[in-house]
This record gives structure tokens, sequence and C-alpha cells, in this order.
């Protein structure tokens, strides 16, 4: 991204001297934003609907990058907690947004102040014409300015005007607009401006079907187009990496043998047959998989995990291969859950499931499958070497605690019992008293 | 009587043995014996016993006096309501009567109690045997009539009406036993079909009777 930063006043439109009767704004904190180079004097803060919610979010459009969305980054709980904005050496004013309209009072010249930063460092140098003080801004959180396809802004619209006709009208782009969007947003307007309209109907064309009406293009949503063209933006976020929270939590984790005590015997399969294997799907067929259950010996266990496990699981390449997959489809989840509707998602989704996906994940499925059996497996036979020692925690935590309360006065009785006996009365307890008939049967009951 | 309600144990002080006594009417006292031990545990040998109730009492109260050091310890024992039965044991003129010394009746008891679980006791005319079988083997005492001129403790004495065969725990017994130290002679007393009577005589007419009922049945 960019070292250019803008402290660009999110309440835009307001200028806070001037609207004093706006209570909101004069408390709004003033918010860092980092904005990309290509920020030029054209750029404008705008709302639009947000692409999966339709709720109404920050953008910023330059005519020279396109539309770019807000990250903010929230600064570590204990590093940062502030900013200081100082003055400094100029750069080129950028980042005048929306409110460069207004007659700028000695705050906002502040505010505009233009500064040249290297991420990370606090320190902001200022533009000269700003106030010659420095500024601290309370928030230490960041907002950057990312690119974001503005195909994603057409989507909703489109795919509502196909969805509703089954017979799936072409429309044009103006139509398409002002059927869907409520006068709050402001992407009719923005199309006005003949950059964004030309980069929002290439967007478009490379999603549709299009047909020529006289001097105007129409277009209807085509799926399969569709499809290819989020694959295709799937393998660019996957193909340098993804996050590494994201690869850990959703890859690695995923394809993750469990590591227990189990020998894996592979019968019939040695490791020179792996190795020939082609196709992922067949190793995993073809793997005979029996679980023995190790003795208590610990050393013993140990032993076979180390040895056993890294000999049969699947071949480097192979797992490569599901990494691979798994990362695409991680990837690609992750544009359907952040940039799609609900409805669009779904839509998509059942074309990824079905055959005529370009993209195979059922080798990814079946290995997945698989691994979750391993793990069952491995949860069932813990759970079995311990059913002796433990119980479910369900039905009997009442059932442990009756019968507690009930030894607990078993014992009472037996302490008070031992208490009142002197040790022969207890061993006469012991005695064999069979054939031996009760006093009462010999003597009578003494008259009173 | 035992919790198992087949041995029973009377004693017997008549009021010779205190000095002074007095007893305005018949009054029953439920003690706990092993309350009763504690507070004993408290005498000391020579100590003098005085045992006091009053009307309708609720405690018994136990003074003990040792007449060298004018020490006097008074110790009250909560009272208890015995439920039990009180047995009226009839006198009985029993088949066969058997005195010997108590240290030769324990030792009996102790040497059988070795092999078996219980002993049969047969009387005739020839002498008295106590027999045992166990898992280790089997053994039999046999005791006839011997008079000690010198020692009239150590005198056997039998008398049989008609011979007599029955077996007893001898658990039982070798608890009986115990009292031996209370007296140097043990009379014991056998008729079929009833239960073992075990006096130990005390001083001036006193006595400590046990009862034991036969085992039935298993007779070998």
């Amino acid at each position: 991204m960019k070292t250019r930063v803008s402290r660009s006043a999110k309440p835009v439109q307001a200028d806070s001297v001037k609207a004093p009767n706006h209570p909101t704004l004069q408390q709004d904190p003033v918010k860092l934003v980092l904005l990309p180079q290509s920020a030029g004097p054209d750029s404008r803060m705008c709302t639009l609907a947000h692409p999966s919610t339709s709720k109404a979010s920050r953008y910023y459009w330059c005519p020279g990058g396109g539309l770019h969305e807000f990250q903010k980054v929230k600064a570590p709980r204990r590093a940062y907690r502030s900013w200081l904005l100082g003055p400094g050496a100029a750069s080129t004013p950028t980042g005048l947004g929306l409110h460069s309209a207004s007659q700028p009072t000695a705050e906002q010249v502040n505010r505009k102040a233009q500064s040249c930063v290297v991420p990370g460092v606090e320190a902001l140098r200022k533009a000269p014409k700003a106030a010659p003080f420095g500024h601290t801004v309370k928030e230490a959180d960041i907002s950057i300015a990312t690119a974001i396809d503005v195909l994603f802004f057409a989507l909703p619209p489109l795919h509502t005007q196909t969805s509703n006709n089954t017979k799936g009208l072409f429309l044009s782009v103006d139509d398409l607009f002002d059927t869907a969007l409520e006068s709050p947003m402001q992407l009719k307007y923005l199309l006005l401006q003949d950059a964004l309209r030309q980069a929002v109907e290439k967007r478009i064309a490379a999603v549709c079907d299009d047909v020529d009406a006289g001097d105007e293009k129409m277009y209807r949503l085509n799926m399969d187009k569709l499809v290819l063209e989020l694959v295709a933006k799937a393998r660019r976020m996957s193909s340098s990496g993804l996050p590494r929270s994201m690869e850990a939590n959703f890859v690695d984790k995923a394809l993750e043998a469990p590591m227990i005590n189990l020998e894996r015997e592979v019968s019939s399969i040695s490791t020179a047959a792996t190795e020939t294997i082609p196709a992922p799907s067949a190793s995993i067929g073809e793997k005979q998989l029996t679980l023995a259950k190790r003795g208590s010996n610990g050393s013993d266990c140990s032993f076979h995990t180390n040895r056993t496990v890294p000999d049969h699981s699947p071949p480097r390449n192979v797992q490569d291969h599901f990494k691979d997959l798994l990362r695409l489809r991680t990837a690609l989840s992750f544009i359907m859950s952040s940039y799609l509707t609900k409805a669009l998602a779904t839509a998509i989704q059942t074309i990824l499931d079905s055959s005529s996906s370009p993209v195979d994940f059922k080798p990814l499925d079946e290995h997945l499958t698989y691994l979750g059996r391993l793990r069952a497996e491995a949860l069932a036979s813990c759970s079995l070497s311990n059913i002796s020692r433990k119980r479910s925690m369900v039905d009997d935590e009442e059932a442990a605690e009756a019968k507690a309360e009930k030894r607990r006065k078993k014992e009472e009785d037996e302490n008070r019992q031992k208490a009142g006996l002197t040790r022969g009365i207890r061993e006469l307890k012991k005695v064999d008293v069979t054939g031996m008939k009760k006093m009462s049967d010999f003597f009578g009951r003494k008259p009173a | 009587m035992d919790n198992s309600h087949v041995a029973l144990v009377s004693m017997m002080l008549k009021a010779e043995s205190f000095s002074p006594f007095r007893c305005d009417r018949n009054i029953a006292l439920g003690i706990n014996l092993s309350s009763l031990m504690k507070v004993l545990r408290c005498a000391q040998n020579e100590d003098i016993l005085t045992l006091k109730a009053e009307d309708a009492p609720d405690v018994v109260n136990l003074v003990f006096e040792t007449s060298e050091s004018d020490r006097l310890s008074e110790y009250d024992i909560k009272l208890m309501d015995i439920d039990q039965e009180h047995l009226g044991i009839p006198e009985t003129e029993y088949a066969a009567t058997i005195s010997m010394p108590s240290s030769e009746f324990q030792r009996i008891c102790r040497d059988l109690m070795a092999l078996s679980e219980s002993v049969a006791i047969e009387a005739t005319k020839d002498g008295v045997k106590f027999s045992c079988s166990g898992d280790i083997g089997n053994g039999a005492v046999t005791l006839r009539s011997h008079t000690n001129v010198e020692n009239p403790e150590k005198n056997i004495d039998i008398s049989l009406s008609e011979p007599v065969a029955l077996t007893f725990s001898l658990k039982y017994l070798v608890n009986f036993c115990k009292a031996s130290g209370l007296s140097g002679t043990v009379k014991l007393c056998l008729s079929n079909e009833v239960p073992l009577l075990v006096e130990y005589t005390l001083a001036s007419n006193s006595y400590l009777r046990f009862y034991l009922a036969p085992k039935i049945g298993d007779e070998e």
C-alpha cells in the first residue's frame, strides 16, 4: 500500500465548526487514514451499500486507483495508545475528500494536514500550510484504504435482477443501478463520473452476457462466468499465501492428522506404492487402516507414534495438493462471506459443489472426511482406554452426587455403630451362628 | 445378649458384696457397656467404688475414692432405655455339670480354637471330651474326674445324670473365658437341647453366668 497519510476526518460532509448544532460531530474523534498513492484532488469519500450486508459504509474513490474500502487496523492493546502528528516537511496534498469544498477554518486546516509517514512511525510530518503545532489523535487505530473490485457493488443489483426474472432480462447499467439503489447510496451519482462508470461496465462485462441495444450495451448475469471470476480472484489470493492466521486456522488445522498412540498399519501399500499413486483420491481409497490400541506402556506408545505416523501419511506432493485446494477454498469462502450477499453466495456454492465446478474439490472433501474419521477414531480409542475411570458427564453428575451422599451416610452410620461397639462384639459379628437358636427360644419372657 | 441373640450374660452381685448396700425398690438401670467401661477405666485397682442412682434416674453416679491419697473422682453416666426383652431364666436341672479350674477351660478353648470354630462337648460317665475338627485336622481333649487334695481349686468334678453331647461356637466360649481372672473355678452345665451354662462363682454367693445356644444340625 501507500506511505501517504491523510488524516481525513470521517465527518466529511460536515465541518464541525460550521455545524455546531451537530453534536456528534464535535465528539467524533479524528481518525487516521492511510490513503492510496493514487489519491488526487478528484478523489472522494463516498457512502455505498456494503455488497454483502447492504449497510451504508464508507468507501474511497480515486479516479486513478479505483474504489477502495477501509480496513480498520486495531491498535495493539498495550503498545500504542495514541498518535502524535507533528509538523514536518511538506508533501503533495492528497486526500481532500468530500470536505474539500468547505472553507478551511483553522481547525480544518489542521485536520487536512498532509503528511508523509513510514507506517509504524508515530511522528508525522505536517504540510507547510498546516498549523505549526502538532496534533494528537486519541485513538491509535488506523484505517487503511485497500482496493476493492467495483464488481462487488454491481453484483447485488445484477443478481436480484436475474433471480427475480426467471428468463433473465438484459439491463443497461443505468437501469441496473437506478432500480436497485436507494437514494442515500451514492453509487448512482458516482456513476456520473466517466472513470468509475467505465470501470463498472468493464467489470460487469466480465461476468455477464451482453447484447448491443443501439448505442448502449445491455447485461445479464452469467453465473458460470461469475464463478470463474471468483475462482480467479481466490487463486490470486491464495497463490501468494494466505494471511498467517487464516492459514493456521483453516488450512493447517484442518489437514492435521491426529497424533495419537495408534498404529496405522497400511496393509497393502508400501511406501513405494504410495508414491506411484497418481491421484490423491486413489491413495485414500486404497488405504487400509487398522487401529491397534497400544498397551498402557507409555514408551511403547510414543515409539509407535514416532515411527508409524510419518511413514504412512500421504506423500508430500499429495499433501501439498490438498493444501493448495484448501487454501483456494478458504479464499473463496472468505470472498463469498465478506463481499457477496447470502443468496448469491448460496447460488455460487451450489455451482461449486456441482460437477460443473471449474475446480474439483472432491478429493479434498474425501481427504477431509477421512481425516475426520481418523480423528473420531482417535477420540473413540482415547475414551475407550479411559472408560473404566471416567464417567460421562451427562447422566452421572446427579447419580454420583446421590451415591456420594449415600456413602457418606453409610459411613456415618458405621462410625456411630462402631463407636458403640467394643472389639469383642465386633469380632463376634463374624462368628458363624448357623444352627444356633436364639436365647428367647429357650428362656421365656420374664414376667413383669 | 449379644447382637445375634445366641449368647447371654448374667451377673449377680449379691447385696453382701457391697458395704453399705441400700436399695429402696427394684430398679432397672440401662447402662451402655462401652460407656461404663470408659468410666471404669478412670478407676484404680484399690479404689473404693460407690454406685448411686436416684429414684427415676437419668444418670448413674460412680464415685472412686482413693483412700491413701484422699482422691475422689466422680462420674455420671447417662442412662439409656433398654428395650430389649428381659428374659426370665429358670433354674434348670442340668444333665451334666462339670466344674474345673477356669484356667483349664480357657486353655482347652484356646487350643481347640486353633483348629476349628466349634467344639463338641461330650459328657459320659468316663469323662468329658472336648473335640473339634477343622481344615488342618482334628483334636480332642478329654478330662476325667480328678481330686487334688492339696489344692481343691484344681479339682475336676463331673456329675452326670445322663450322657450329653452338644456342639458350641468356640469363639463365644473363648470370650467367656476372659472372665477366668474373676474366679479360679468354672462350672459348665449341659443338657441336651438347652443352652450351655458357663458359671464363674464370685465371692459371697455372687456369680457371673454365660449362656450359649448349642449348634444344632451340623453335629458330627
